[in-house]
């Protein structure tokens, strides 16, 4: 009973890891720089699709045959891939005003489905398969930990004090020297980069990946999880993603008519945090934690 | 801060000449000419409406002038990007506070020295020892900045939630932060009483003094204007109408009509700012 209790869970266990990876990704735009993409799941894709590309094409070209030498490898692709896919989106994009971003990431997604349902090479409508299996649970959490510390420390960091400024207020930025169209690009190009990763961890754990990957309707799950959880923390998006993972795995057990309309309790979760608490579910969880800095905030 | 020794001794640091720009058919300024010798405080005044912050925003580079050019001592500023002339070293404050309300008062300080430190963000995120001192060091100077304008005890705190006073101050800090060679300041004193008033104008003064720095500053209490400048433009429905120190400008009769024409009893203030 145990046994499969525990081996049913891996496969949530890991999607969670995936989708905080992704959230995260996500923070450091939306809630880090304030941009709004629509397309976080097509960046994922990107880099879920390159990395497998690698492992099953360049791998064995290269005579590359240790796991975890090519499991490393198959990050970095899957990184840089995504980073420069988001580099082509939004240089155009950020040198304009508005909300132009949110659409073109939302094209770029389209386009992108509609461009590897139709690649044969990497499985075109069927999906990706004979993907090796490279990742494993312990990886998807070992990486997940490291992305949240790196971005928990790039907030300290020259570009990263940049961004928040860039956020906050632009023309202030800009008075005090900070490039705010670098600083933007920056913030998007990581959190592409961030997406990149998660796809290439996705990819040879589940030894799969179709063309959905880079839905619409994921992106918007990404944007909920980071939205729930509070745009401005770190721990926030790591919480949407478990909640937003979670939700459908407990509703598993329910009927069907009730399971089905899983996005209507998205949407539900989303409307009853804005009411009662507008930064996300961490700070109503900071909330219950007494104070450590008592002067902190007097704005409450 | 830099040093003294190693700035270059100009004539003028900052030079505005002939600005002029256009809104549609409005010409909101109008062949603005301006000089900033350095530790000298150099005062704009004019009735609401006349473009004083406009006038800070073409030689700040928020917007670009029609004609007319500025520099700063050799360096033609004219046109450049907002982020530019900051680097060059123009710093200002906003007359609408503008701080970062996602950041606590340090980190206001700190952010401003982001352009200080490009190119170091992998270093700093990995923690290398190289870099850890220069940080400390930027800490350091950012805590005496806050020290220098009186916010030592609030460095925890939210930006925003610092009474109305503090946050002018706290702007000031974060422009100092820049190493500027020219500070703007967007009517520092508004919203305070008169103790602030008169703490913030000792701490220009010694802006001046201390660090070395040309100050021009925008502001509406003519007492503190009288007392403070050495040198006073005044503007009126975008061209100026008079230059001078406090007492010609308090004597000037165009100065006086235009405030006069304005009805709202800062003619008196003007004739009578020296006295109080």
């Amino acid at each position: 009973m145990m046994e499969q209790l525990l081996e049913y869970s891996i496969l949530p266990l890991i999607l969670f890891g995936i989708t905080a990876i992704q959230a995260l990704g996500l923070q450091l735009i939306l809630g880090g720089a304030g941009l709004l993409s629509l397309g976080h799941a097509a960046f994922y894709a990107v880099g879920g699709y390159s990395a497998a590309a690698f492992s099953v094409y360049a791998g064995p070209a290269l005579g590359l045959n240790d796991p975890t030498l090519l499991m490393l490898l198959s990050l970095v692709v899957g990184a840089l891939s995504a980073l420069a896919a988001g580099f082509l989106v939004a240089v155009p994009c950020l040198r304009l005003q508005g909300d132009y971003l949110a659409m073109a990431t939302l094209g770029f997604a389209e386009i992108l489905g509609t461009a590897l349902k139709n690649i044969d090479a990497v499985g075109g409508t069927r999906g990706f398969t004979g993907i090796p299996k490279l990742s494993s649970l312990p990886w998807v959490f070992v990486v997940l930990a490291l992305v949240w510390w790196a971005l928990a420390r790039f907030r300290r960091t020259g570009l990263g004090m940049a961004i928040q400024a860039t956020r906050d207020d632009e023309i202030a930025a800009r008075s005090l020297g900070i490039s705010t169209y670098s600083a933007k690009l920056s913030a998007f190009v990581i959190g592409s980069a961030i997406a990149g990763i998660a796809g290439a961890l996705y990819v040879h754990a589940l030894q799969f990946i179709s063309p959905d990957e880079a839905d619409f309707s994921r992106s918007v799950i990404i944007v909920l999880a980071v939205v729930i959880g509070g745009m401005t923390s770190l721990f926030g998006s790591v919480l949407g993603a478990l909640i937003l993972v979670a939700v459908p795995e407990v509703l598993r057990f329910a009927p069907d008519a009730i399971r089905e309309q899983r996005m209507i309790y998205f949407a539900l979760i989303v409307i009853v945090v804005m009411l009662f608490s507008p930064k996300g579910l961490q700070s109503l969880i900071m909330r219950l934690i007494p104070k450590s800095s008592p002067q902190r905030g007097g704005s409450q | 801060m830099i040093p003294l020794s190693e700035r270059k001794t100009s004539a003028f640091l900052l030079k505005a000449e002939n600005l002029t720009i256009r809104f549609g058919g409005l010409v909101a300024v109008q062949s603005f000419s301006l000089q900033v010798p350095a530790r000298q405080i150099v005062g704009l005044i004019g009735p609401n409406g006349a473009g004083k912050t406009t006038v800070f925003n073409l030689m700040t580079g928020v917007y670009k002038p029609n004609e007319g050019s500025v520099h700063l001592e050799d360096i033609e500023l004219t046109g450049r990007g907002a982020h530019v002339i900051a680097r060059s070293g123009v710093a200002r404050t906003f007359q609408n506070i503008r701080l970062f309300a996602g950041l606590t008062v340090l980190e206001n300080v700190v952010a401003a020295a982001s352009w200080q430190r490009r190119g170091q963000s992998v270093a700093s995120l990995f923690g290398l020892p190289a870099i850890v001192s220069r940080e400390k060091k930027l800490l350091d100077s950012a805590r005496k900045l806050l020290e220098f304008v009186g916010l030592s005890n609030y460095e925890n705190w939210e930006a925003t939630s610092l009474p109305y006073g503090l946050q002018r101050k706290l702007e000031i800090a974060r422009a100092l932060m820049t190493n500027p060679k020219v500070l703007l300041l967007d009517e520092p004193a508004a919203g305070m009483n008169p103790t602030e008033k008169d703490e913030l104008a000792q701490l220009v003064r010694s802006i001046c003094d201390v660090h070395g720095l040309g100050v021009l500053l925008i502001e509406h209490d003519m007492k503190f204007v009288m007392n403070l400048c050495s040198r006073i433009t005044v503007l009126d429905h975008g061209e100026v109408i008079a230059v001078g120190n406090p007492a010609e400008i308090q004597k000037n009769p165009k100065v006086i009509e235009a405030y006069l024409g304005a009805d709202d009893g800062s003619a008196a203030a003007v004739a009578g700012g020296s006295q109080q």
